[in-house]
């Protein structure tokens, strides 16, 4: 019977160390993204983790490399390894929902961060840039800069991400308006710098009469950009781009790039990372979309920014 | 022998627990309208709030002399007492009532004069944009489960606006003509340049001269 009572009593004073360190231990983000292989989203994660930080929290970066299923394992050690909040840039508008839906069965709230998930649930709150009504806006400008006649090629992002439909959409629903236009080609470049280039060369040897090129992001019109500089065409060509990155911004700061859609990271990074803090501290009624406005970037206005952001 | 009952029992619960609900029968039909509930019809929800929502909304709209003036006075305070949106950028929507006498007609543009002496321009052929869902405020983006069917929604109400609204009033438009309008307007925050609006028509009527 000593036995017995010593037993529990050494349980219960092991069980309650255990709770007093871990109300001690301070409280940990994952911050999952879909890809590092682009200065956009690290700039997005390391953002997150910044604030993450200076509002008290450790935080590990998990990149999913454009990989569902590298992302479900980043999601299973998180939640394994006992994360409180998982900040999110998704790699697939549908297949994510499983992820994050199995982090919101553990108890572990998701912020996602400029990338959208098709659910309004799974989610404890999207904060996303608004595509759409910036490549409305972008298309116009394309319209303008085009004087409403010409050849154009569209390079689109990943397929499966709604971020690549919103730009698309968005810049037809201005651009089809004028059958003075006439877009030659449509491809995917998966959003990546490399395979634009390659796929703009191949483009360029079917259809050498092109006047404008419309790319779903800033690295596909790098790309695009240094295609037409080796077809000797960069002159003539006018080349529009998506996202505020570093590179694009010096871009049309010489004359490169006709125009690209600004998109604020910080600001989306930095609001999952306050709403974690929020949750952490009790809030519970969060948007479950917050979109960001996008502006559009040009030599005009080009004064006004500086990468990723606004000065 | 009782051995050998508990073995077959418990290798009869194995493959029972196994197979359990690995086949099942469920018709065709049902498997289809559960698909089909699942997938978000645009231009059907477009149609309700063109033409159902948006007349049932008219005293929501403001009279677009009225916005003009308290644009002049202060358009912060213009913008904070009138305007919609779904982000926190610089372009914001109005929704705006309105009569005049058509002044005009070219290709893209049904000019009005109204009461006041303002001149007004109804946009008849270029209507893209967000302008039409968002001028309301009548279409939150929390009701949709993905912001492309959102997206989808201003394509489809646009379509209707020139199909059901715009068509069968220019084809009937004079000049001088009294109209009555109900409509949207996109402004920029920081820059409103007021007298080169156009008005994205969501209701037209030519008054009975």
């Amino acid at each position: 019977m000593k036995k017995l009572i010593l037993a529990l009593v050494l349980f219960a004073s092991l069980t309650s160390c255990k709770k007093s360190e871990k109300a001690e231990e301070p409280k940990k983000i994952a911050i999952v993204v879909s890809t590092l292989n682009n200065p956009w989203f690290v700039f997005l994660a390391e953002t997150a983790a910044k604030k993450a930080k200076e509002l008290g929290y450790e935080s590990k970066i998990f990149d999913s490399q454009n990989n569902t299923a590298l992302e479900s394992d980043h999601f299973e050690n998180a939640i394994s390894s006992g994360y409180d909040a998982i900040l999110f840039n998704p790699t697939d508008a549908a297949g994510s929902v499983a992820n994050a839906t199995k982090a919101k069965e553990a108890g572990i709230p998701v912020f996602c961060m400029d990338r959208e998930i098709n659910s309004t649930d799974a989610a404890t709150s999207q904060i996303l840039s608004d595509s759409y009504s910036a490549c409305v806006q972008l298309g116009k400008l394309f319209v303008d800069k085009l004087g409403k006649k010409g050849n154009y090629v569209e390079l689109l992002g990943i397929v499966s991400d709604n971020n690549t439909w919103n730009r698309s959409k968005g810049f037809h629903s201005s651009v089809d308006n004028y059958p003075g236009l006439k877009m030659v080609a449509q491809q995917s470049a998966d959003f990546d710098r490399n395979k634009a280039m390659e796929v703009m060369e191949s483009i360029l040897q079917a259809h050498p009469d092109i006047d404008g090129v419309f790319c779903g992001n800033d690295a596909m019109a790098m790309g695009a950009y240094q295609a037409l500089v080796a077809a000797n065409k960069a002159d003539k060509v006018k080349v529009f781009g998506f996202d505020g990155a570093e590179d694009a911004i010096n871009s049309i700061k010489e004359g490169k790039l006709t125009a690209t859609a600004m998109q604020f990271p910080k600001i989306i990074a930095e609001t999952a990372a306050t709403y974690a803090d929020d949750y952490f501290k009790g809030q519970k009624d969060f948007p479950k979309k917050l979109p960001i406005a996008v502006e559009v970037v040009t030599k005009e206005n080009i004064d006004k920014y500086i990468a990723y952001g606004k000065k | 022998m009782l051995q050998k009952i508990i073995k077959y029992f418990l290798i009869l619960l194995f493959f029972g627990l196994l197979l359990y609900n690995a086949v099942y029968f469920k018709k065709i039909s049902e498997m289809q309208v559960s698909k089909i509930a699942t997938v978000f019809d645009a231009k059907a929800y477009a149609k309700t709030y063109l033409l159902e929502k948006i007349p049932a909304a008219k005293k929501e709209a403001v009279a677009v002399s009225d916005l003009l003036s308290a644009m002049k006075k202060d358009s912060k305070k213009a913008f904070t007492a009138f305007s919609h949106f779904q982000n926190e950028g610089d372009m914001k929507y109005f929704f705006v009532k309105g009569e005049g006498k058509v002044t005009a007609i070219d290709e893209e543009f049904v000019t009005l004069k109204t009461a006041s002496g303002e001149e007004i321009k109804l946009a008849i052929q270029y209507i893209f944009g967000n302008t039409s869902r968002d001028c309301s405020g009548l279409i939150s983006i929390d009701d949709f489960s993905n912001t492309m069917d959102l997206n989808n929604v201003s394509e489809e109400i646009n379509k209707l606006i020139k199909a059901e609204i715009v068509a069968p009033f220019t084809a009937k438009v004079q000049k001088g003509d009294s109209i009555t309008f109900l409509g949207g307007i996109e402004l920029s925050q920081s820059n409103p340049k007021t007298d080169k609006m156009e008005i994205v028509p969501l209701q037209l009527e030519i008054n009975s001269k």
